[in-house]
């Protein structure tokens, strides 16, 4: 039933040794063309949406992503659940490439991985109740009888009134439509769910209700998460192992206290320096704020070299001038390479732990 | 009443007892319910609660964006001594932009898309001051270097649509700040933004404060851009203030069960192995606010006179203001038990 | 800009090309009713019919005919203008088989009659709908919100004909008796005051039933744009309230506006058809009526192309004005 793909033999991804990955990505790319023209079109750029990214996820752990919008983490998300088609690159689920699998033979993977979304508003059909939408997966799929039974458990299982099967979801708040896109994922007994900014529009205190459902979820169902989203201190809370995505790349992975407390990658650093810290938060890793200079460039034209050197606080340190960065940062693209043991990070310098970011301050 | 303690500094803003109650066909929406605060000068005063704890309607009411013939208001909102709430709305109208500004949370829509940005910032000058389309655009110019953005030459004649989202909201500032307001109101200035970019503006607004010497009223929803930059936080929860009090005393030793509920609800990026502690429940309905104290429906602590007694807005010995029945040696204890049960200690 | 507006002449080009040979195949395999036999006169013989026949071309494939169409169309039809048909010339759009006239000059004597019919009126429910539309909105839920609104239904409601029909008779020999607006068009150039009389019962007729779509649209928008967070910008700035509508609400509601006026002024110049019937103008809509009922192939090919031009050179003004008004049109 399964074509098995030759483990690939790439140690980039950041994998713990001896343990077989459920999802590995290899050389992951997408680019969007950009058209002009309404019958003859011809493309005029192309959007690098994803370039080149390797990662593996294990099971039984939950891969954060984070970046800032346009770093393409949603589109890797996609691409892994092949909603899109990658423009280049493999994605292995179970030990299956499914890169080129049709939508048939996606058909039973389908239901092995399931995603949250953002918005818990505009993801529920406003004319569906609870009861259609969470047994939804059970008719399509054709597998539960007692669809009823096996809902309600879900809704206990998920915080949600068994009793309220037959309202809709407009009835619901935020928190809890949320919960229903949850019992809707779990239905078929997914072994990876990809969380896509499952509690950004949420209130802080039902986002703490949700991430800790998400938790004790991963605990009781044996799950797999990808867990995606901007917001740094929500990612640490949850995730084993992060990956930080800067202009379509992965620019540093790792396990999530190690990055936290002591990045590598000058973009990971300036990103946790730039989160307003809570009060009293000046324990270890924490650094002096580098407020990074000007916006992110555009993703239709990235810049030469590494992505980030126009922008970067540590190349400035390196050649110890604001207005010059070494050559080798502004012609060749650093490969994600092992900095520490499981700590992969694309810089030709990599920041050393506790050496200061700024080049005022160091002058 | 609002304390007059904390913070030294010309009193530019002094809320009394405020309510803004918003009749509607399925009954009485009270946004703001009995709220009352100061601001001084120098002082970055952080206001920060859910969605639907009233935060932005007090600030839209202070500006008189409310639409008053839709709200019943009451309460007294004096800003340097004058009531605003009894100047007429052409009255209002020299006070909005020229000594009260104000920022808002999507810069992406707070500019007007078919205006020049150069142009809508020039209006800003011209409708306080009778000044020369050169001098308004002189000064235009001075205001878009102050704020940092580069160029501003040539940026001054770009369109909204070709700035970046920082961009736009370091444009909204600017106009801001066209004619020395005494105090800007920024509403959740960042939560559209980047993380990079969102450190990039809370500098700014800093710099800007001091530099201007003015009060700064900040509202958020992020507890962390609170502790990042604010003086005094008050804490809102259904229209009403359920907490006020110096910033390192509100993250130190906080009074109200409510912020500890949001405390302990915040995930942090230095955080090992704690965990967070939520509040049970959904914020309630501000048509249907509970009886007593807003929050006793979700409260662990509740107690016998908590759904029926509404507590008072005082300082009961912790050393400010709080709106809570318990004792203050209760608080003590509660908030000491929550830091073992936090950290995962005992539970 | 400049090359913009060069591609988009190009296109509306090709679009009125391929307009006017639909036009063609339609009316070719349309059933019966022979146009040589009628142009022949009354008991024709056969071979006067043949001859009839041969002249307009009526022998031909519907290639050949459409080919004969377009070089007439290009170099113009004079040279092999008929007998006793006046007119020809360029571009030729050949003769009507009803009346054996040129087409061409059809046009031109009916062409203004429409254009002074259809600009009046769009002028006149461009002005009436937009104030009714802003007050609506400005005052919504007043006693003049639901006046303006209760208008904008009767107007939409009410079928032309009958308020043209209605019209006629308050203001004509029935009623009133005002001369100056009787039906019937007068030449601007010979009496402007009278061209203007006649015109003003057909502009209203025609402007009421658009201005009640226009107000209800404008007012719409004007709601929608006045809840825009920028309107809350200009409004914290400080700017008086008349000035935060007409400068910054205004001109983000009236966009969609701008789309809809140049479409329906394009529409009405292929002919407001019952207005004209009604006030006796004789203009294109008239025209076309009448030659499509009798199979008048060149009438009805000569109509769709003025339409087809008029569609193309709107919906360019239009796009024009649209880049005008919203810069971020201009530039992506």
């Amino acid at each position: 039933m399964t074509e098995i793909v030759e483990p690939s033999g790439a140690a980039r991804a950041g994998r713990r040794s001896g343990e077989e990955p459920l999802v590995s990505v290899r050389n992951l790319t997408k680019y969007f063309p950009i058209t002009r023209g309404i019958i003859f079109q011809r493309e005029i750029g192309r959007v690098h949406a994803v370039e080149d990214v390797s990662f593996d996820i294990f099971r039984g752990e939950t891969l954060g992503l984070v970046g800032e919008s346009g770093s393409g983490k949603s589109t890797t998300a996609r691409l892994i659940t092949k909603l899109i088609e990658s423009t280049s690159g493999t994605v292995s689920f179970d030990g299956q490439e499914i890169t080129k699998h049709s939508r048939r033979q996606m058909r039973p993977i389908r239901r092995e991985m399931q995603m949250i979304f953002q918005d818990p508003y505009s993801s529920l059909n406003p004319r569906q109740t609870i009861g259609q939408i969470v047994g939804a997966p059970y008719v399509i799929q054709k597998t539960e009888r007692n669809v009823k039974r096996r809902v309600q458990e879900l809704m206990d299982r998920v915080g949600l009134n068994p009793e309220h099967y037959n309202r809709y979801s407009h009835e619901f708040s935020g928190g809890q439509r949320q919960r229903i896109g949850i019992a809707r994922a779990l239905a078929l007994n997914p072994q990876l769910i990809v969380c896509d900014e499952p509690v950004s529009a949420l209130d802080v205190s039902i986002q703490a209700q949700i991430l800790n459902l998400l938790r004790s979820l991963q605990d009781d169902f044996n799950l797999t998460y990808l867990f995606i989203s901007h917001d740094l201190g929500v990612v640490r809370y949850v995730s084993d192992r992060i990956a930080v995505m800067y202009l379509g790349r992965i620019v540093e992975i790792g396990s999530a206290s190690d990055l936290y407390d002591n990045p590598r990658q000058p973009y990971t650093a300036a990103l946790l320096s730039a989160v307003p810290k809570g009060y009293g938060e000046n324990g270890a890793g924490a650094r002096e704020r580098v407020v990074l200079k000007g916006d992110v460039p555009s993703p239709v034209d990235p810049p030469p070299g590494c992505v980030f050197h126009p922008r970067c606080p540590q190349a400035r340190l390196v050649s110890g001038r604001e207005d010059e960065v070494p050559e080798k940062c502004r012609t060749e693209m650093p490969p994600l390479g092992e900095v520490d043991s499981g700590r992969f990070a694309a810089c030709w310098y990599p920041v050393q732990p506790g050496q200061p970011l700024d080049l005022a301050a160091k002058a | 009443m609002a304390p007059e303690r904390g913070f030294q500094g010309e009193t530019l803003l002094d809320v009394r007892d405020l309510k803004v109650h918003f009749p509607t066909p399925d009954g009485v929406v009270k946004a703001v319910d009995g709220l009352s605060f100061t601001v001084h000068r120098g002082e970055t005063f952080g206001i920060v609660g859910e969605s639907g704890s009233g935060k932005s309607v007090t600030n839209l009411t202070a500006l008189g964006l409310v639409n008053r013939k839709a709200a019943q208001i009451e309460g007294e909102v004096l800003f340097k001594g004058r009531d605003l709430l009894k100047l007429t709305p052409g009255e209002l109208r020299h006070v909005r932009g020229k000594e009260l500004a104000m920022i808002f949370q999507d810069p992406f829509a707070s500019l007007h898309p078919m205006y020049r940005v150069g142009d809508q910032l020039i209006e800003a000058v011209k409708v306080h001051s009778n000044v020369s389309k050169k001098q308004a655009e002189e000064r235009v110019l001075e205001l878009l270097g102050a704020v940092g953005i580069p160029r501003p030459r040539e940026r001054f004649r770009d369109y909204p649509h070709q700035f970046s989202g920082g961009m736009r909201q370091r444009a909204m500032i600017a106009m801001a700040l066209t004619h020395n307001p005494d105090i800007l109101i920024a509403d959740e200035p960042t939560t559209a933004l980047d993380v990079t970019v969102q450190a990039q503006i809370l500098e700014l607004i800093d710099h800007v404060k001091r530099e201007f010497d003015i009060g700064v009223i900040l509202i958020t929803h992020d507890l962390g851009v609170i502790a990042d930059v604010s003086q005094t936080v008050m804490v809102m929860y259904a229209g009403r203030a359920m907490e006020l009090a110096p910033k390192d005393e509100l993250f130190r030793k906080p009074l109200h069960p409510y912020t500890w509920g949001l405390l302990d609800s915040m995930p942090r990026i230095a955080q090992k192995g704690t965990r967070l502690l939520p509040i049970e429940g959904a914020p309630p309905s501000l048509i249907n606010v509970p009886p007593g104290c807003a929050f006793h429906p979700r409260c662990p602590h509740r107690f016998q006179p908590c759904d029926r007694e509404r507590p008072a807005f005082a300082d009961r010995g912790g050393g400010h203001p709080e709106a809570c029945h318990l004792t203050i040696e209760d608080k003590r204890r509660l908030w000491a038990e929550r830091d073992a049960r936090r950290l995962g200690v005992a539970v | 800009m400049g090359r913009y507006v060069i591609r988009r002449l190009l296109w509306a080009a090709l679009i009125v090309f391929v307009v006017t040979l639909l036009t063609f195949v339609i009316f070719y395999v349309m059933p019966p009713g022979d146009p040589a036999i009628r142009f022949a006169g009354k008991q024709p013989t056969e071979a006067t019919i043949r001859e009839v026949r041969e002249q307009l071309g009526l022998d031909k494939s519907l290639p050949k005919q459409y080919y004969t169409f377009v070089e007439r169309l290009v170099t113009g039809d004079a040279a092999e203008c008929p007998q006793g048909v006046e007119g020809c010339g360029w571009p030729g759009l050949w003769i009507s088989y009803d009346s054996r006239t040129a087409v061409r000059q059809e046009i031109i004597e009916r062409g203004p009659r429409t254009i002074s019919l259809a600009l009046g009126g769009a002028i006149l429910w461009l002005v009436l709908g937009v104030s009714i539309g802003i007050i609506s909105a400005l005052k919504r839920r007043s006693l003049a919100d639901r006046l303006a609104m209760g208008f904008a239904l009767f107007g939409i409601s009410a079928p032309v004909f009958w308020l043209g029909l209605l019209a006629l008779f308050i203001f004509g020999s029935e009623g009133l008796g005002i001369d100056a607006f009787s039906t019937g068009y007068v030449e601007f150039s010979s009496d402007p005051v009278g061209w203007f009389s006649h015109l003003v019962l057909p502009w209203s007729v025609l402007a009421l039933l658009y201005a009640a779509f226009y107000a209800r649209m404008t007012r719409g928008n004007l709601i929608d744009t006045l809840g825009e967070d920028y309107i809350r910008t200009a409004r914290a700035k400080g700017l008086p309230e008349r000035k935060v509508i007409m400068k910054h609400g205004l001109r983000a509601s009236l966009t969609p506006v701008v789309t809809m006026f140049g479409m329906d002024i394009a529409l009405l110049i292929g002919g407001a058809v019952i207005t004209e019937t009604v006030f006796n103008l004789q203009g294109l809509g008239n025209f076309a009526v009448n030659s499509a009922a009798s199979a008048d192939l060149p009438a009805v090919v000569g109509v769709t192309l003025v339409l087809a031009v008029a569609v193309a050179v709107m919906s360019l003004v239009v796009d024009v004005v649209y880049a005008y008004l919203d810069p971020r049109v201009r530039y992506s």
